[in-house]
């Protein structure tokens, strides 16, 4: 009998959740479950958030987080190690250098900004599109040739499989390929890494999203407009991407609770914004 | 099965009125039929106000006149009908009859509306009740509310004597909203979008958040107003008041990596811990300020080879993936991290009192019920409540509260002495209560997402 008025409640509340997030945040939580996180560093930020804002409310699920890039993530899901892998682009279509991963979902969960960001010593605000595709491509070496001081550029890039790295190249760079070797050039494996290697590396130029800028480094503008997210919402800066959840088929229980928490106008235009990531909304 | 409850605890009440309603003074007037008019007190809207009242049947009747008045509700008479509106309700009363139309439905009274001495009494539950009122009970007085309770509201915090702050969300940001906890009524306190929650003071006068950017205001609850303290813009996941009120600490940084301070006098930010290690939460401050307690996630390892996609050639470690309590002390010979936990289970609702001991609610990967244990350098976590699964606990001047889940039907709150140790149950609630909040001797709960506050032997909603 217990079991069954257990197994009714949580009935109750999954159906409550598909009624309408809001109403289900305070309601009474049986959720039981083990959510296995892995993919985007960009994103991992605000999952960690969600995760402990959850758990207060779900003390019963169990969320474990990891992070190595946006490709691992879909990859882990296919592979039926993660529940959910999060990733900067929509990984069920074909997306330039990667396929689509079919029977997976993407949820949508957060609006992203991407900057290009340099160390503070270099002499430079704000770059064209052509300066960034000749930067990233090796073709110009030394920051004066783009208005900066006369030392060598040091190129830092995220290593393939990185959803900042595809979002960057498709949106910043239209496109343009990567140099992928030299002295001046160097790969990090996530966004801490690339947050580290600019705020210690001088002359170095590379690409971040928003939350992870800090004052020890520069956010370039691109064609004279800063990366903001006033100017993402008036249409002036175009370097930003969705970020989503990739699930294999429809969520379920704790997964589809979790996803419906950091869909919920509360996170989105709460916890999300405070992190500086732009909610779903503002951007449809 | 918890709103029944409540339905019938109120009918009881009601009931019962008769028999404790306070008697002001001895009656006014000889009884006109039988029935013998007196003055009673009654609590209406947060007032105490003096009714004339009288028993019939064992059924309480009240004055006509004096709970319009009391209420603020409009009035009409035309040849024996009333019509009374108050909050979009409509309630419309004949001289003598026992009929009364709720907002245009037919319903009967068990007493007929009686006339004393010029005056009309009613029976005082179906009157408050086809108002849209409701009525509750507090140290032998009733209390009677027909203001219009916020709806859907979440987040109660207590802020002072009588004041609760509640939030609501949509896709504009967050409304805060300040209410009443004998009323109901609210005001509006802060709309904001993308800025923290609203983090009551110490003394209970004053709030404080950040907004999008990160700046940080303090709310001043009387007057309404917001001064800006700093215009700092790092992201700030968590704001801790100092216990005298005059600083707020905060972590610092997206991965919440570095301790601070933030002085309010001066909007000076001092580093305190900068020990370079990220996902630190919960924090927990000593009255000296010198001293916290936290909590630190370490992310599963992840081992992957891109070189053929297709192959999914990943793997994810998670034998580390752990969450632990630390404690640090910035007044040590040796300021360093030292780690309180070492154990795999979830740790939620991290408190401390002291900055060296922490209390925290230990949820076991199996399907044992969650236990609220104690630990400190020793490492040796102690029990502190294990007798039902914990669902919440919470600290408020000293005392542990905890929410636990009795049965499938009912949930119990007990207090928890944390100098003394001592237990005591102080409610048995409905399980469908989700969260507690206390502070000093008040205490709300949220039960299928309405507040209500204790009211010593009820519990009144405070919003729906």
């Amino acid at each position: 009998m217990k079991k069954w008025m257990k197994s009714l409640t949580a009935v109750m509340v999954a159906v409550s959740l598909i009624g309408g997030a809001s109403s289900a945040v305070e309601a009474k939580s049986n959720l039981k479950g083990n959510i296995v996180i892995n993919g985007s560093s960009a994103l991992l930020p605000f999952t960690l958030q969600a995760a402990s804002e959850f758990k207060k409310e779900n003390p019963k699920v169990k969320i474990s987080a990891s992070a190595a890039g946006s490709i691992t993530g879909p990859q882990s899901v296919r592979k039926g190690i993660a529940d959910i892998g999060a990733v900067d682009w929509d990984a069920s279509k074909n997306v330039p250098g990667f396929n689509k991963f079919d029977g997976l979902v993407a949820n949508p969960v957060a609006v992203t900004v991407f900057t290009a960001v340099a160390n503070p010593n270099v002499g430079v605000n704000s770059l064209t599109t052509k300066q960034l595709q000749d930067i990233f491509s090796g073709k110009v070496t030394n920051w004066k040739e783009v208005g900066g001081s006369d030392a060598k550029i040091v190129v830092v890039n995220r290593k393939f499989g990185s959803g900042t790295r595809v979002n960057f190249q498709q949106k910043a760079l239209d496109g343009k390929e990567f140099m992928n070797k030299g002295d001046n050039y160097k790969e990090v494996g996530s966004s801490g890494d690339m947050k580290t290697t600019i705020e210690t590396t001088p002359n170095a130029i590379g690409y971040i999203d928003l939350p992870y800028v800090t004052s020890k480094m520069k956010a370039l503008s691109i064609n004279g407009v800063a990366p903001t997210e006033k100017n993402v919402l008036n249409g002036s800066y175009k370097v930003w991407g969705i970020g989503y959840y990739m699930t294999k088929g429809q969520p379920t229980g704790a997964t589809k609770a979790f996803i419906e928490y950091i869909q919920s106008s509360k996170f989105q235009n709460g916890s999300l914004k405070k992190l500086k990531f732009i909610p779903l909304s503002a951007v449809k | 099965m918890k709103k029944a409850f409540v339905v019938s605890m109120v009918a009881a009440v009601v009931g019962t009125s008769v028999v404790s309603a306070v008697s002001a003074a001895p009656a006014v007037k000889p009884a006109a039929a039988a029935a013998q008019v007196q003055n009673s007190s009654f609590t209406i809207n947060g007032s105490t106000v003096v009714v004339r009242s009288m028993v019939k049947k064992g059924e309480t009747l009240v004055s006509l006149r004096d709970v319009i008045k009391a209420t603020g509700a409009q009035a009409e008479v035309h040849s024996g009908t009333t019509t009374i509106t108050l909050n979009g309700h409509t309630v419309v009363l004949k001289a003598n009859s026992t009929q009364m139309m709720v907002d245009g439905v037919k319903s009967t009274l068990a007493q007929p509306v009686t006339n004393v001495s010029g005056t009309s009494y009613v029976a005082l539950r179906p009157l408050v009740s086809g108002l849209g009122g409701t009525i509750a009970r507090r140290a032998g007085v009733l209390e009677i509310s027909t203001v219009p309770l916020l709806e859907g509201a979440e987040n109660p915090r207590f802020a002072g004597a009588g004041k609760l702050i509640v939030s609501k969300s949509d896709e504009n940001g967050r409304t805060d909203y300040l209410v009443d906890t004998t009323s109901g009524k609210f005001e509006l306190l802060l709309t904001t979008s993308g800025g923290s929650d609203l983090v009551v003071a110490p003394s209970g006068n004053q709030a404080a958040y950040t907004d999008a950017e990160g700046a940080v205001y303090v709310l001043d609850l009387n007057s309404k107003a917001s001064r800006q303290i700093t215009n700092d813009n790092s992201i700030k996941p968590e704001l801790v008041w100092s216990a005298d009120g005059s600083a707020i600490y905060f972590l610092q940084g997206d991965k919440g990596t570095v301790i601070a301070k933030l002085s309010l006098a001066d909007g000076s930010i001092a580093k305190l811990v900068e020990d370079k290690v990220d996902y630190k939460e919960n924090l927990s401050v000593s009255a000296d300020g010198k001293k916290f307690i936290y909590t630190v996630t370490t992310l599963g390892t992840v081992t992957s080879d891109t070189t053929n996609i297709d192959e999914d050639n990943v793997s994810i470690d998670f034998s580390s993936n752990q969450q632990q309590i630390f404690s640090f002390n910035i007044d040590g010979s040796k300021p360093e991290a030292v780690k309180l936990t070492t154990t795999s289970d979830d740790k939620v609702f991290v408190l401390s009192t002291d900055g060296l001991k922490a209390y925290y609610v230990s949820v076991p990967s199996t399907d044992d019920q969650a236990t609220l244990l104690s630990v400190d350098a020793s490492q040796k976590a102690a029990n502190v409540f294990a007798d039902y699964d914990v669902e919440q606990a919470i600290l408020s001047g000293g005392v542990l509260y905890v929410l636990a889940a009795q049965d499938d039907s009912n949930s119990v709150i007990y207090s928890i002495d944390t100098a003394t140790g001592k237990q005591t149950k102080l409610y048995t609630v409905s399980a469908d209560v989700s969260a507690i909040t206390v502070a000093g001797s008040q205490i709300a709960i949220i039960e299928n997402g309405r507040v209500l506050v204790n009211a010593g032997d009820s519990w009144r909603a405070v919003t729906k």
